[in-house]
């Protein structure tokens, strides 16, 4: 035990920082993560708040007291023993409640992350009209928005679509056209999306919801989006590729951040122990 | 080694009730220090396994401060006998695969 926490025995008293050490430095590392810990936990319980601050800081202090005693200097001690105990992420799970209360949360509870979900959907399909952007001045508007074998316009629709693009048959001016609206709508929705991420962060916070269970939701519907919009790519490839690229856009936006949240969600949800074999 | 923490955390204090750094301290020994965890992730485990009645607390004097100090219940002791069920049967699984591979 003693090797791990420091190598020397415990004593009273050992290591603690004296009244000398506190007048030179009185905030150190460990009071700003407890500080940072507090920010991100202070619409908890309030007595879940206080236990866990106190939990936090008695083991960070135990920790540093060791690792002082093991021959580091009282700061460095200090914030050896805050990167032990991991980032402030690690520990807030504490104040979630379990999955199984889920069907118990008030409908209030999901507004503000249901709506910040929405919003980062909004995003992500405004980074997919970037990258639609980005796919057409490289492979053309074909690429992105060209029509798949069949399809048939009027006379009249042909007019309409070919009076911007002079020149352009009829497939063409509409392959242009639909690249643009794409390009358009997509990223107006982004900026739309960002404009509520922003107002999200406004909204009362209510009781939180299980660890984990956000970005859980948000990996497993971008990975229906990636899923569903995967085939569509594939579709359209078969096909000849025309209109492949803004399908293909949503995909390579939506798979990795279905990855991201995922990984998220996995480290929220359970505490992982490294095996590190012996020398 | 995701999701085996509560294992470790429940035979930790079938060694007797400890707070939190007590507790990976035991984890860290009897190991032989080939375990390792960032540490505070024992916490929201701690927290969880005493919400679903595995483990109970209370607060404890420790050279003049309060430190919160777990102990395991009835219920946790057969909850730890049961995964330590599961473990041993999925280790002996494992060796078997890699007794015919080898």
């Amino acid at each position: 035990m003693e090797r791990l926490l420091g190598g020397c025995p415990r004593s009273p008293g050992d290591g603690v920082m004296n009244a000398e050490d506190r007048s030179i430095r009185p905030e150190g590392p460990i009071d700003a993560y407890l500080d940072e810990l507090l920010a991100s936990i202070r619409d908890g319980e309030p007595s879940a708040v206080r236990r866990l601050l106190a939990e936090t800081e008695a083991h960070l202090h135990e920790s540093a007291r060791r690792l002082h005693a093991q021959g580091l200097e009282p700061e460095e001690a200090e914030r050896e023993a805050v990167r032990r105990f991991g980032p402030v992420a690690t520990v807030t799970p504490a104040l979630r409640p379990p999955l199984t209360a889920l069907g118990k949360m008030p409908l209030r509870a999901f507004v503000r992350p249901a709506v910040g979900l929405a919003a980062v959907g909004a995003i992500a399909v405004g980074l997919s009209g970037a990258l639609s952007e980005w796919f057409g001045r490289i492979w053309g508007a074909g690429f992105v928005a060209g029509d798949l074998p069949g399809m048939a316009y009027t006379a009249a629709r042909c007019a309409v679509l070919q009076a911007p693009y002079p020149g352009l048959d009829c497939s063409r001016a509409a392959a242009e056209h639909h690249w643009g609206e794409v390009v358009e709508y997509r990223v107006a929705l982004g900026v739309l999306g960002l404009l509520v991420l922003l107002i999200s962060r406004f909204l009362p916070r209510e009781a939180p919801l299980p660890a984990g269970f956000v970005p859980a939701l948000a990996a497993a519907a971008f990975l229906l989006a990636a899923a569903a919009t995967g085939l569509q790519t594939v579709n359209a490839a078969v096909q000849g590729g025309q209109g492949m690229g803004a399908w293909l856009s949503a995909v390579v936006v939506s798979f990795p951040l279905a990855v991201v949240f995922a990984v998220v969600a996995i480290r929220h949800s359970a505490g992982r122990v490294r095996y590190a074999p012996a020398a | 080694m995701n999701g085996q923490l509560d294992l470790l955390l429940l035979a930790s204090l079938g060694a007797g009730e400890a707070h939190g750094y007590g507790l990976i301290a035991r984890i860290h020994e009897r190991s032989g220090w080939r375990l390792d965890l960032q540490e505070g992730s024992v916490y929201p485990a701690l927290h969880k396994l005493e919400a679903s009645g595995s483990v109970e607390s209370r607060w404890a004097d420790d050279d003049g401060g309060r430190r919160r100090v777990y102990a395991l219940t009835r219920a946790g002791q057969e909850e730890l006998a049961r995964k330590a069920e599961e473990w041993k049967g999925f280790s002996a699984a494992v060796r078997g695969v890699l007794g015919t591979a080898s």
